[in-house]
C-alpha cells in the first residue's frame, strides 16, 4: 500500500518535478540520463509512465543528497566522458530494471558517493547490478543493519556476501555467511549517505 | 508433502574448501555424471543426481569432513560444466548453514555422511533417523514444526 502512494504520489508530481528539474539544468549534463530526460519531458506519452515515475524519483533523490549543487558534479562529467557515458548507461539500465521505487533512492545515494569519488566506477557498477536484483526490504535492511543471520544466508551469491570456514583445527568445520569487502563498502557508503541527509 | 531428502557429497578429493565455497556463493552443486551406482542400485549415483526433481533438498558434506548447509535443488542439470567434462552441475538455494560440526560418528548409514556414498536419498521409512542424526543436530530443523511426520 505504502509502495502503490507512493507510485501515485511520484506520477502526480513527475510532470511538474519534471519541468522543474529541466529548467534546472545540471540534469542534462549527466550522459545518458540528460538525454533520457530530456526526451521524456518533451513525450506526453512518457511523462505519464512509470519509467517516467522511476527516473523523476532517482533525480529528485539526487537532489536531495546535495551532490548536484557541487563544482564535483559538473568537473566530474566534464573530464571523464568515455568513463562517465558508462556510468550514465549504467544508471538508466539499473533504473530501467528497478520493481521499487524505493531503490530508486538507494541508486541516487549510490551515484553521488561515486561522484564524490568515495567508490570506483567498478564498484559503482557493481553496486546497480545489486541494487537493480535485490528484494528492496533486504537491500534496506542490509544498508540500516536493521537484520539477523538469515539474511546474510539469504544474500549468499550476491556480492554482499562471500563463505567462509573450513575445518578448524582438524576437527571441527564450519561455515558462515559473511559480509564481504565490497558488502561492507556499499552498507558503510549508502549508510553514511543516509545519515548526512 | 513429505519432502526428499539426498546427501550430497563434494569429495575433498576433487575439492579443496575455497572450490568448495566458490561453488556455495555461485550456488551450484556438481556431481561426476559417472559417479558408479551404491550397491546393487540399476542407476547411477551420477544419473540419480542429473534425474532428482527440482525441489528436492540436499544436505552438502566435504566427505565426512564436514557438513555445511541444506539446499534445495532449484534447476535441471548441466553437462557443460566449469569443472570440465563428465561434471554435471546444478543449481540451487541456501536453506540453511550447518552449525560448527565435528566429524559425523552417527548411524552407518548410505545416506550419513560416514559413508562412502557421493548422491544418496533419503527412504521415507528413514526420515525419522535422517531428521535426528542430521536435520536436528546440524540445522536445528524439527519437521514437525513445519508439519511434516517424520514417521
Amino acid at each position: 500500500m505504502k509502495n502503490k502512494n507512493l507510485i501515485e504520489v511520484v506520477l502526480d508530481n513527475s510532470e511538474v518535478a519534471l519541468d522543474q528539474l529541466v529548467e534546472s539544468g545540471w540534469v542534462k549534463d549527466i550522459p545518458v540520463v540528460g538525454s533520457a530526460f530530456k526526451l521524456m519531458s518533451a513525450s506526453k506519452e512518457l511523462k505519464n509512465s512509470m519509467f517516467n515515475a522511476k527516473v523523476s524519483k532517482f533525480i529528485e533523490s539526487l537532489e536531495e543528497t546535495g551532490v548536484t549543487d557541487r563544482t564535483d558534479f559538473i568537473s566530474f562529467f566534464a573530464k571523464n566522458s568515455e568513463e562517465s557515458v558508462r556510468v550514465g548507461q549504467s544508471v538508466m539500465l539499473t533504473i530501467d530494471n528497478m520493481n521499487d521505487l524505493e531503490k530508486c533512492s538507494i541508486l541516487s545515494r549510490w551515484f553521488a558517493a561515486y561522484i564524490l569519488e568515495k567508490i570506483s566506477q567498478q564498484e559503482f557498477r557493481r553496486g546497480c547490478d545489486v541494487i537493480a536484483k535485490l528484494f528492496a526490504d533486504d537491500l534496506a535492511d542490509f544498508i540500516n543493519d536493521d537484520y539477523s543471520y538469515p539474511l546474510l544466508e539469504l544474500l549468499i551469491g550476491t556480492d554482499l556476501v562471500k563463505v567462509e570456514g573450513g575445518l578448524i583445527d582438524d576437527d571441527v568445520s564450519s561455515i558462515e555467511a559473511v559480509i564481504s569487502d565490497f558488502g561492507r563498502t556499499f552498507k558503510v557508503v549508502l549508510n553514511s549517505s543516509l545519515q548526512g541527509s | 508433502m513429505k519432502p526428499k531428502f539426498w546427501k550430497l557429497s563434494q569429495s575433498p578429493d576433487y575439492f579443496s574448501f575455497e572450490e568448495l565455497s566458490s561453488s556455495i556463493e555461485n550456488k551450484l552443486v556438481y556431481v561426476h555424471s559417472k559417479t558408479k551406482a551404491k550397491g546393487g542400485s540399476s542407476e547411477t549415483q551420477g544419473d540419480k543426481f542429473i534425474g532428482a526433481n527440482v525441489g528436492d533438498y540436499f544436505y552438502l558434506t566435504h566427505g565426512n569432513t564436514g557438513i555445511y548447509l541444506l539446499g534445495q535443488l532449484t534447476g535441471s542439470a548441466n553437462i557443460f560444466s566449469s569443472m570440465g567434462k563428465g561434471w554435471v552441475d546444478r543449481p540451487f538455494r541456501v536453506i540453511r548453514t550447518a552449525k560448527p560440526n565435528s566429524r559425523y560418528i552417527g548411524a552407518k548409514k548410505w545416506w550419513a555422511p560416514n559413508e562412502n556414498s557421493t548422491f544418496t536419498s533419503v527412504k521415507g521409512s528413514e526420515l525419522a533417523m535422517f531428521e535426528e542424526h542430521i536435520l536436528q543436530p546440524y540445522f536445528n530443523i524439527q519437521l514437525s514444526d513445519y508439519g511434516v511426520k517424520a514417521i
